[in-house]
């Protein structure tokens, strides 16, 4: 995992590049559309891709140890934890169009306060009833949020 | 007189009875958020934001000022009770407010620390209204050549503030730059870096990207250090003696004083003032040998010089439309939202609504120090919530405020995204202020700029020809090599109190 902050510099400079090359090549395709060089839509793309790539080349070949950061990235239960986490996240997303707001939120709360927490199952649901019950108070009855109903929809 | 009569009129307008509970709703909920150990104020505002949208504009905007407010003041709960200082600028706090805590002295150091907070508070607020319409005058002269000078060199000064790399905090200011150019040109009307995908010609909402960079950032953070409830310092006496007042009051004046008259200066951020506030105490004080070991002038001051700075960043963000640090990007944000566009033109097109904000300001500080005292034990018991609660509650409110905002799930997918990017930026010291001030400024800087090139027929020299803008230039280079000496002290300061670098606040 220490490689990852070794080569923190070159994964930040290639990336600084290659955004840079994007918006070089967005301000090129624009270009047609403006009034002159540096008047237009384009225009900013084009400075900024071309402080991206120079920032980051520069980065990119900066010696080693010249205030590298020595960060490791978690390993064990605790990338278990924080990846878990953010991928239900992002199933809570899909869960979230097609059951609608209660069955998605409860279930995906019950989940996380079983995996951070790690409070027994029968904690876990009313915990995650309890919290499904406050934020359903708070974005749907107050703020009137348009949740998908999705199958659920008498919920 | 006339900015007496205007305030005058704004407060009048303020002591309505939803008005009032308006500014002491946001005021405790600030708090509230703010005392939950590692959430910030630029995650209360960004979290609390959502909420704010079903009210009126100048009551969702006078709510997110007793956000801000409440969450500063929160902050410095955490830092006395449990030595977890929320952001960088609270670390003078628990140098000395710790120890007061260790001794039985936790509730003086808290009510110190609100007195002082409250004056600080009352003191930028005066500042505010005193130089904010006369700054806002003054810019009616601004061209967008100059604007766009004035924006463009003050990021590049708070670039030097983050605390780390310089050449890392310009490239994350260009990162900012790029997402904020994603969606429908300026000119032209044509889509920019969609990709052919139709869910990017809309562009980032910026609210998501601070709820992901902010709440669920700090998450994840708190994952992997286990973030267990910590066991906090027992309160016994929630107000100062007279002895605490006595002692605290001329480090409340000058800490108030220097965060203030500093903090309206470009470049000069709250983790400097309270810093410089802590070491100027020191020298003053007759006992310095009691400083790290619970001296009550060590919170008082640089509490006072932390908010007073704090407060000090009005004055450039309703005058100019330049906010000087992240919860202020946020709030700009807002500002945005609720369709205003902060710069001199809003004292003049909503004068009313921002005199009323101003005087709820005023409202929301005596709120703060009236409530806060006596609920004091009521917060400190907030403290000790498990992270393991609290983690899923942030996740899911931060999930369910980023879809509220224009009702979209690509915006809770950035949020999501911007939340892992946040943690991995943090992990390997990527300054994420500048990020955030150039995406929140990147439309304006682009509308200046493309404005300056219509008004020159393209040409690039009009930035140095026009005597403001080359005046603006000049006063940039004082300011930057002040505040690179500034900052190298703090940065110095900050390594030996904690050990560690910190992003500056």
């Amino acid at each position: 995992m220490a490689a990852h902050a070794k080569y923190e510099k070159k994964i930040g400079g290639s990336i600084a590049i290659l955004i840079g090359l994007i918006s070089i090549y967005e301000a090129y395709k624009l270009y047609p559309y403006s009034v002159n060089i540096v008047t237009g839509d384009h225009a900013l793309p084009g400075f900024i891709g071309i402080l991206l790539v120079a920032v980051g080349i520069s980065l990119f070949v900066e010696k080693k140890g010249q205030e590298e950061s020595h960060s490791v990235l978690p390993t064990g239960k605790k990338r278990f934890k924080l990846s878990a986490s953010v991928i239900l996240l992002f199933i809570y997303c899909i869960l979230i169009e097609y059951f609608g707001y209660v069955a998605s939120t409860l279930v995906v709360s019950i989940i996380l306060i079983k995996l951070i927490a790690q409070n027994r199952w029968m904690n876990a649901v009313l915990i995650g009833g309890l919290i499904t019950a406050v934020l359903y108070g708070l974005f749907i009855v107050i703020l009137k949020t348009p949740f998908p109903v999705g199958i659920f929809s008498f919920l | 007189m006339e900015t007496i009569m205007y305030l005058w009129g704004g407060l009048s307008e303020v002591i309505t009875p939803s008005n009032l509970f308006i500014v002491l709703l946001g005021s405790l909920l600030g708090t509230l958020v703010g005392v939950l150990p590692g959430l910030g104020p630029t995650s209360a505002i960004a979290v609390l934001l959502p909420v704010t949208t079903i009210l009126e504009p100048a009551q969702g905007l006078m709510m997110m000022a007793g956000i801000y407010y409440g969450s500063m003041y929160g902050g410095s709960t955490t830092a006395i009770l449990m030595n977890i200082p929320g952001e960088s600028s609270s670390v003078p706090t628990t140098l000395d407010g710790y120890p007061l805590a260790k001794m039985g002295r936790a509730g003086s150091a808290l009510g110190i620390a609100a007195i002082g907070s409250f004056s600080a508070g009352i003191i930028g607020l005066l500042g505010l209204v005193l130089f904010a319409p006369f700054l806002a005058d003054q810019a009616l002269k601004f061209g967008p050549p100059e604007y766009f000078t004035l924006m463009l060199i003050a990021l590049l000064v708070l670039f030097n503030l983050t605390g780390y790399s310089l050449r890392k905090s310009i490239l994350m200011g260009l990162f900012g730059f790029f997402v904020s150019l994603v969606g429908i040109g300026m000119t032209t009307g044509m889509p920019r870096f969609n990709f052919g995908f139709s869910f990017l010609t809309g562009g980032f909402d910026m609210v998501s990207i601070i709820i992901g960079l902010f709440a669920i950032t700090e998450v994840l953070k708190g994952l992997e250090e286990d973030r267990t409830a910590r066991k906090r310092v027992k309160i016994k006496r929630v107000y100062p003696t007279k002895k605490d007042l006595q002692q605290s009051k001329n480090a409340i004046l000058r800490g108030s004083l220097l965060g203030f008259f500093l903090g309206i200066l470009p470049g000069i951020s709250a983790t400097i003032t309270s810093f410089l506030s802590y070491d100027l105490e020191k020298k003053l004080s007759k006992q310095p040998e009691k400083f790290g070991k619970g001296a009550i002038e060590g919170v008082a001051g640089p509490e006072s010089a932390n908010n007073a700075t704090s407060s000090g960043g009005f004055i450039p963000l309703l005058s100019l439309g330049i906010p000087a640090s992240p919860p202020l990007a946020v709030l700009l944000a807002a500002l945005m939202i609720y369709g205003l566009t902060p710069g001199p033109l809003l004292f003049e097109q909503n004068s009313q609504m921002v005199w009323m904000v101003i005087a709820s300001m005023f409202l929301g500080n005596i709120f703060l120090l009236v409530l806060n005292l006596p609920l004091v034990g009521l917060w400190a018991k907030l403290t000790e919530v498990p992270f393991g609660i609290l983690a899923p509650i942030i996740l899911l409110v931060s999930v369910l405020g980023a879809y509220s905002v224009r009702n979209s799930m690509f915006d809770v997918t950035v949020a999501i995204i911007f939340g892992i990017l946040g943690y991995l930026f943090h992990k390997f010291h990527w300054p994420i202020i500048p990020f955030v001030l150039c995406t929140v400024l990147g439309p304006k800087i682009e509308s200046s700029f493309i404005q300056s090139m219509g008004m020159s027929s393209g040409n690039l020299f009009i930035f140095v020809e026009r005597p403001i803008s080359l005046a603006i230039l000049l006063l940039a280079v004082v300011f930057l090599v002040i505040s690179i000496f500034l900052m190298k002290r703090t940065k110095k300061r900050l390594m030996q109190e904690t050990g560690e670098k910190m992003e500056f606040s």
